[in-house]
């Protein structure tokens, strides 16, 4: 794990559980699997504290364990794992629109909690959503368990491996460690529960400032006397399946925006991507290459019922699509009306290199991005070919080269032509090693988003006091009007906080905001970075 | 400290035997008066110079080279020393040709080249391209609401471990109501290693209905007196006051028994330590208000001084 990762986790760790958890979960990830007393010692923290946030980690799947020989359990931190934290504002999001506000919480649900039992997600969803509805009305369980269902269905939500029934009883001790199974079709079997009821609304009371304490409500309600009927099995956010998603909708993007420029051709040919992907979904796993190939009835015969657009069309689409340059779309056979595949593969690449070659333009400038494009274009490219292809003159052509050279975007390959590789006898070419430029902008993302997450830190630190301030006013304005108070009193409070001051805090929130959502918009380069480096070492 | 190496070539370097001497340690041993002072003219310095080849992939641009730290190994070919370093004056053998065309790299022949750099590059460079604005859209904005939510939420679950803080000389009146109340997670042990589980050093049973435990003796008398207390103060008929305290107590009571399964000493002790202070509060409290009503009510009902 670079530095840039291990500091990013570091922060992500601090911000979601606590120093702790963050620092068993840094040292995890810095020395590799270590076992229990090894880390308590290490750490300098105590056993029992070294135990709850291991449990946290395990929890959330970010730790996993297995047991050694001698029956020593060994711990290991899941790095990539931790930096997904960062994208579970992407996931919820997606689930809101593919399944509305009720597969929202519920993916919600399971990502804050790590893992879940279905039972468990259902009432909570169902008690969240009851109090959003108006005075009166609740949510039936019925339907929370509908979409749950549905997401098993389309593999958004997974179950976690768990311990195996063992029919004979061990002989000997039990083990140290559970281990625990799956197999592949139980995956995304949801038991037969017949959860009845509805969704409680919490008692007015309940909504006041968070000094409320939750021992309030009934801790011994009969529902935690009753034996889950699911006990045991429990279910998470297939992170997977949602990145799956988002290459589907970043693939079909990019069609779209190559191809219907035009707005009266209403987006026919990324709807025709959209389709063969769709169809491919479950088919295909994610890391393939290519998807199955489909033949034109069929894609035909998905398209969505209301697109009206005759056979022939379809098939000039499918063939502009299959010899356009970006290669998106292949076609591998003739039979079925022609069959058609989606070049995975080389659409993350292509979108890659649009990456590498927008972030060219905006540091360097249109002129280096020239260049960048010529070389990656041609391949292999002399300083003077550079300058005759761009049309650059000399000086600044060898400027802009040399620029990007230290900046890492482009690499020189040596050619000697004599066997003692004299300099003034090697040809020195321009190339883009595309792999290795974008790990280059891979490592810089994390170090920004590190960099974005301690500014953000740093901004709401040195404002903490009048951060509270302002709550402590709200705080109280909301409990003067639950209890009827006049306008001019209402005044008075809300003038506690001084012009100057109100005048900051708009600027912090107008910083904090801003910053979030740099974090959102790099995570995204970060996820077409990775696709596109994994998908290469896949098929090495 | 002065970078040297191949890529300064500063003459004055060579045989002071600082590093480079050592770096010339390579696989076919060295002569170290060969390796300090190499004579035999070019061509016997450019067999050395082609003999690390992976040094010379380091090395590709020995004008721009400077920036390069880190780099070792190689002298560069002694020709070139007088040319780059104009304060290295003419101690060559003589102003000969480059060993490769100096066109190709971008400098004219007699041209002042660059001055190398010897320090990294600044913390925050000025930047010719402003960066273009962010994303905007209704997906962003509830993504990022959405963001600021879940971090503030996070905070609030049982899975955020806060750290102990050291125990402050005058208790903040504030404090207590500013406590956030945390629900208590208990993990599936079935799925932990054993080890996980919290040990006792006499544990009778695992269950939390069992009041309990020998090990608890002490706090848990502790709560009988204040569970005896609370029925006194009910019988009083303060109304919600007491009910608040009932509260506080069974939620004190209910995180004790929790905290059975939790085996946390620091928050044993805390919990100790909360149910003393609030014993000394509960005649504090018979008299005076809680504070939420601090601001408006209180005025109403009380014309004694406040404590």
């Amino acid at each position: 794990m670079t530095q840039a990762e291990i500091k990013l986790c570091s922060l992500l760790l601090q911000e979601h559980f606590g120093e702790i958890v963050e620092k068993i979960g840094v040292h995890l990830i810095r020395t590799g699997s270590q076992p229990l007393r090894v880390i308590a010692h290490d750490t300098g923290t105590s056993l029992d504290q070294v135990k709850k946030a291991l449990c946290v980690l395990i929890q959330h799947n970010l730790v996993i364990y297995q047991v050694h020989k001698r029956g020593v359990v060994e711990y290991e931190a899941q790095c990539s794992r931790v930096l997904r934290m960062l994208r579970y504002p992407r996931y919820i999001y997606t689930a809101k629109t593919l399944y509305s506000d009720t597969g929202e919480l519920i993916v919600e649900e399971l990502l804050l909690n790590g893992k879940m039992t279905m039972s468990a997600v259902v009432k909570k969803v169902a008690d969240r959503l009851t109090e959003t509805m108006e005075d009166g009305k609740t949510m039936d369980y019925a339907e929370v368990s509908n979409t749950f269902v549905r997401l098993a269905d389309t593999h958004f939500v997974q179950r976690c491996p768990w311990v195996p029934a063992t029919e004979n009883s061990d002989p000997g001790p039990p083990p140290p460690a559970p281990i625990l199974v799956i197999s592949e079709k139980d995956m995304y079997l949801v038991p037969k529960l017949s959860l009845i009821g509805k969704g409680k609304r919490r008692r007015s009371s309940d909504e006041d400032a968070a000094g409320e304490p939750k021992a309030k409500r009934p801790k011994y309600s009969t529902d935690n006397k009753e034996p889950i009927p699911d006990d045991g099995i429990y279910w998470q956010a297939n992170l997977d399946r949602f990145h799956q998603h988002f290459r589907d909708q970043a693939i079909v993007s990019a069609v779209a925006n190559r191809m219907d420029q035009f707005t009266f051709q209403t987006q026919t040919s990324s709807e025709v991507v959209r389709t063969m992907l769709r169809m491919s979904e479950i088919t295909t796993p994610s890391t393939d290459p290519f998807t199955q190939p489909l033949s034109s009835n069929e894609i035909f015969r998905s398209l969505p019922v209301g697109y009206n657009i005759s056979k022939q069309v379809l098939d000039q689409y499918l063939t502009l699509l299959a010899d356009d340059p970006l290669e998106f779309v292949g076609k591998s056979g003739d039979s079925g009306g022609g069959m058609y595949v989606i070049n995975l593969h080389k659409a993350l690449g292509s979108l890659a290199t649009a990456t590498l070659e927008s972030v060219v333009q905006e540091r360097f400038g249109s002129r280096c991005a020239r260049i960048f494009r010529l070389v990656l274009q041609k391949k292999h490219l002399e300083q003077k070919q550079v300058e005759d292809f761009a049309m650059i003159p000399a000086k600044e052509a060898k400027d802009m080269l040399y620029k990007m050279l230290s900046g890492n975007f482009i690499s020189l390959q040596e050619i000697p032509k004599t066997p003692d590789h004299a300099p003034s006898r090697t040809f020195y070419l321009y190339t883009v090693n595309i792999l290795s430029a974008a790990r280059m902008l891979l490592h810089r993302c994390y170090k920004s988003i590190a960099n974005l997450i301690e500014r953000r830190q740093f901004e709401t630190k040195e404002n903490k006091r009048l951060l509270e301030k302002s709550q402590r006013v709200e705080a109280i304005i909301a409990s003067m009007q639950a209890t009827g108070a006049e306008e001019v009193q209402l005044q008075e409070i809300e003038e506690m906080i001084t012009a100057p001051e109100r005048q900051q805090l708009e600027t912090l929130k107008r910083n904090v905001n801003k910053l979030d959502a740099s974090e959102i918009q790099v995570d995204e380069t970060i996820f077409l970075l990775e696709s596109y480096i994994e998908s290469t070492m896949k098929r090495q | 400290m002065e970078e040297y190496g191949a890529c300064q070539g500063l003459k004055s370097s060579w045989p002071s035997g600082r590093g480079l001497a050592r770096e010339w340690v390579g696989p076919t041993g060295w002569d170290r008066n060969k390796a300090l002072r190499p004579r035999g003219g070019r061509s016997a310095v450019l067999q050395r110079w082609n003999a690390y080849p992976s040094a010379r992939a380091f090395c590709l641009h020995p004008f721009l080279a400077g920036r390069h730290f880190g780099c070792t190994v190689l002298p560069k070919p002694r020709d070139l020393v007088s040319r780059t370093n104009p304060m290295a004056g003419s101690q060559g053998r003589g102003r000969a040709a480059y060993t490769f065309n100096i066109e190709a790299v971008g400098f004219g022949r007699g041209e002042k080249l660059p001055d190398v750099v010897l320090k990294p590059p600044p913390l925050f460079p000025d930047t010719d391209y402003k960066p273009v604005p962010l994303k905007a859209g209704e997906g962003e904005d509830y993504m990022l609401a959405l963001k600021q939510e879940l971090r503030e939420t996070m905070k609030r679950m049982p899975y955020y471990i806060e750290t102990p803080e050291e125990k402050q000389d005058i208790e903040r009146y504030s404090k207590r109501y500013m406590k956030v109340y945390k629900e208590e997670w208990i993990p599936d042990w079935r799925r932990l290693p054993r080890e996980m589980m919290p040990r006792k050093k006499c544990k009778k049973g695992p269950k939390s209905e069992k009041v309990k435990d020998t090990g608890k003796g002490a706090s848990l008398t502790n709560t009988a007196d204040v569970l005896k207390k609370i029925e006194e103060l009910e019988k009083r008929g303060d109304g919600e006051k007491s009910d608040e305290e009932n509260e506080e107590k069974e939620g004190g009571k209910e995180k004790n028994q929790e905290g059975d399964e939790e085996d946390d000493d620091a928050a044993e002790q805390e919990e100790y330590d909360e149910e003393e202070q609030e014993e000394e509060n509960d005649y504090i409290n018979s008299y005076f208000e809680d504070g939420d009503d601090f601001g408006a009510d209180s005025d109403d009902n009380m014309d004694e001084a406040t404590y």
